[in-house]
């Protein structure tokens, strides 16, 4: 269940860092642009911390605070793609 | 150093000297040419130079059309000596600017305060700092029809381009049309 949730988490995460670069296409410059680079940055850290925390957990027995942890991380790759998806309304609004 | 000679607005006073120095640097010149054909001396040339920078009317090139050679230094006193006597055989009135004032060193160029002036001031910055981007900007602004019209698009085009496409040029942009409103208030006051 712990490499389930981890393992959703890093898709999402994935699938963030594409998604970002996409958006970065439409921003090349200006503050959403400056700030979107630094995003992206750290959305590609936060992916690949999401391998290493599987790697690490992989084959140990399952306990309630690992469950807990997977599901924070989870919820981490949501509150990120959501963040993203604001990023794109704003983009579209101003095009 | 070569310089190159920018429009002059409407109405602004120059010195004998200033006037003589923009005058002949008519498209760009050289330092040593703009010594010779205005025949100034060295100090009254670079200070007239100065002014005419401040008052942006001169600007140095920023490529120059050929590399400088410096005038040897007997040729370039010669030249300074000549142009010394030339200037000083010359009446005062020998120049139709004779009677005009300099302006106060506070008063800068004029901020643009009409339509077409503003419009243009505007494609100016954008172009300053977008290059070949501000194409599409410069045409919406040019579209523009009146004063209204620009005003309700400029601050959002302002907003959009600092966003998405370069900081600074948005904040340019912001910048130089509150100064031209300002100006075109102030011009409106002063006729009413």
């Amino acid at each position: 269940m712990t490499i389930a949730l981890i393992a959703a988490g890093f898709l999402i995460m994935a699938y963030s860092t594409f998604f970002g670069y996409q958006l970065k296409s439409r921003a090349s410059g200006g503050l959403i642009g400056t700030r979107l680079t630094q995003l992206l940055a750290m959305i590609a850290v936060f992916a690949l911390s999401y391998l290493v925390v599987g790697a690490l957990t992989f084959g140990r027995p399952a306990d309630s605070s690992m469950l807990i942890l997977s599901v924070i991380l989870l919820l981490g790759a949501v509150f990120v793609i959501l963040v993203l998806n604001l990023v794109r309304d704003v983009l579209g609004t101003l095009e | 150093m070569i310089y190159e000679r920018l429009p002059r607005p409407d109405g602004l006073q120059l010195t004998r000297e200033q006037l003589r120095v923009y005058m002949m640097c008519n498209g760009r010149r050289a330092l040593e040419e703009v010594a010779a054909l205005t025949r100034l001396p060295l100090g009254e040339l670079q200070s007239a130079l100065k002014d005419l920078q401040q008052l942006n009317l001169l600007a140095p090139a920023a490529t120059p059309a050929a590399p400088a050679v410096p005038l040897p230094a007997q040729l370039q006193q010669q030249l300074m000596q000549e142009a010394q006597a030339a200037l000083n055989a010359l009446p005062d009135d020998a120049l139709p600017s004779a009677e005009v004032q300099a302006p106060p060193a506070a008063e800068l160029p004029p901020v643009p305060h009409t339509l077409p002036e503003i419009s243009a001031h505007l494609r100016g910055v954008l172009t300053e700092h977008l290059g070949g981007r501000a194409a599409p900007y410069v045409a919406q602004i040019s579209a523009c029809r009146d004063l209204t019209e620009l005003g309700a698009l400029v601050p959002k085009m302002a907003a959009k381009i600092k966003l998405v496409i370069h900081e600074q040029a948005g904040s340019a942009l912001k910048d130089a049309f509150a100064q031209c409103l300002a100006a075109h208030a102030a011009q409106e006051a002063a006729r009413a």
